[in-house]
């Protein structure tokens, strides 16, 4: 562990055309172009490793072995193809098989803010969670299958896009789908138990 | 309006998911860019890895791997964690001694499914590779590991055990003197944890085919369906890759004679 941090704040999408300079640089051998890479996709990269396996320390090993890893695959890299989807499947694929570790995992329940106020702001113009009840429903989520869980977080927790879920996953496009209304039916039927209240304005 | 009167909808269930995430105090993350360039250059630098083309035979890119490695791991500057991948096997060096051992050895329950043969082999659907040296195995399990988001995404392996005999003394803690697992396929379902402090590894050869060689206790993780299994490692192994299959195998012999062991396996058929 090295103690530095990076500002999450920042945004988790790249410059697909600077994106595409760097790594023509870093094929040609420019380390410095390949940190560049890491410094933009490395905090994105550690939230997906860290929804696959739990644990901070296996999410940082998961993210710099898959950096170096990704380093010596450029040259099968094809290019004019968008890197974030490349290295968030490489860091998914390191971080799945640390996930099956059996070191204790954190739950994501645990991770919703000691605060209870202010409330989070609406996600949609309909919805407002408190804590409790994010916490109940991110419970709920913990309870799923891996499989089910991860395209839910990948999709929804991580806002990407189906087809960024399946890039990152390694899936087909209608894996995704079919897991993720697999995954809410469960999620939905859990809910439905009474366990999380949804205030709708 | 409260929900919990009536069942939630998709869509709502869909909205309160997005609204949770703003709930999350994510874990702060990392800044790995000078772990990893310093391991990249630190690889660049070690003339026997100084390009490892995607032309270049995968055995060969496989040995300089663990030929970098070796020569890293023999700089005491270089404390970095390593990783070397040999098919389904990743073999994972740390600077330190591990802290906790796992304490169990495997067990006929750790190892699969106990079957004949022949039954293995129609189950895995393909040959077990059997070294000349040992004769009939005594005992054979078959397990699977899911590597995939699919239930029919599996990877097969093949376990085949030999009695202790004068010339094969027993594993310490268990009843066999000789363990040999195949792996089907190249997915990662089995991992090794070694110390650097220790540094009892090193490269071997077997049928010109690049392999590791591993002494003294460590770690061994194996995926069972999707479940991993910590156990404790006492003999000293052998691992090498032959036609897309991985073996493992496990003895208290030294280096010469669990090469000669491997090398006494008939031709495998390739998988492709």
């Amino acid at each position: 562990m090295t103690g530095r941090t990076v500002n999450d704040q920042r945004p988790l999408q790249g410059r697909p055309s600077e994106d595409a300079i760097l790594v023509s640089r870093a094929r040609d051998g420019d380390v410095g172009a390949f940190e560049e890479l890491v410094t933009r996709y490395q905090g994105i990269a550690f939230r997906v490793a860290w929804l696959a396996v739990r644990d901070r320390g296996d999410a940082e090993e998961a993210v710099q072995d898959a950096f170096v890893k990704a380093y010596y695959a450029l040259p099968r890299f094809r290019p004019g193809a968008p890197f974030r989807p490349w290295i968030l499947r490489i860091v998914t694929n390191e971080a799945r098989n640390r996930g099956r570790s059996t070191r204790r995992r954190e739950g994501l329940a645990a991770r919703v803010a000691a605060s209870d106020s202010p409330r989070a702001a609406p996600a949609s113009e309909s919805t407002v969670l408190d804590r409790a009840d994010a916490e109940a429903l991110l419970a709920a989520l913990d309870r799923l299958p891996e499989r089910d869980r991860l395209v839910i977080a990948y999709r929804f927790l991580l806002e990407m896009t189906e087809a960024e879920t399946a890039e990152t996953l390694g899936v087909p496009p209608g894996t995704v789908k079919s897991r993720l209304s697999r995954g809410l039916a469960r999620l939905r039927s859990q809910l439905n138990a009474g366990v999380v209240e949804v205030e709708q304005a | 309006m409260n929900e919990r009167s009536r069942p939630m909808t998709e869509s709502a269930l869909r909205d309160a998911l997005v609204a949770a995430r703003k709930h999350i105090d994510w874990p702060t993350s990392p800044d790995v860019v000078e772990d990893v360039g310093a391991t990249i250059r630190a690889m660049r630098a070690t003339p026997s890895l100084a390009a490892p083309r995607l032309s270049m035979p995968s055995r060969r890119r496989t040995l300089l791997a663990i030929a970098a490695a070796l020569v890293l791991l023999a700089g005491a500057a270089f404390a970095a964690r390593l990783v070397i991948e040999l098919g389904a096997i990743a073999v994972r060096v740390l600077p330190d001694r591990p802290t906790s051992l796992p304490t169990n050895v495997a067990t006929s329950d750790d190892l699969g499914r106990q079957v004949t043969l022949a039954e293995a082999e129609a189950a895995a659907g393909f040959p077990a590779a059997l070294p000349t040296a040992l004769g009939p195995p005594d005992h054979t399990w078959i397990d699977e590991a899911l590597v995939g988001f699919d239930p029919d995404d599996v990877a097969r392996r093949i376990v085949n055990a030999w009695q202790p005999t004068s010339g094969l003394p027993a594993i310490q803690g268990t009843e066999a003197g000789a363990l040999l697992m195949q792996f089907e396929g190249d997915w990662e379902i089995a991992s090794k944890l070694l110390s650097a402090e220790t540094g009892r590894f090193g490269h071997a050869i077997v049928e010109g085919r690049p392999g590791l060689w591993t002494a003294g206790e460590h770690e061994l993780e194996l995926i069972s369906g999707d479940e991993p299994l910590r156990l404790l490692v006492t003999g000293n192994v052998l691992i090498w890759q032959d036609a897309g299959y991985t073996f493992r195998l496990e003895t208290v012999l030294g280096k010469r004679a669990a090469i000669a062991i491997a090398e006494s396996i008939d031709p495998v058929v390739d998988q492709a």
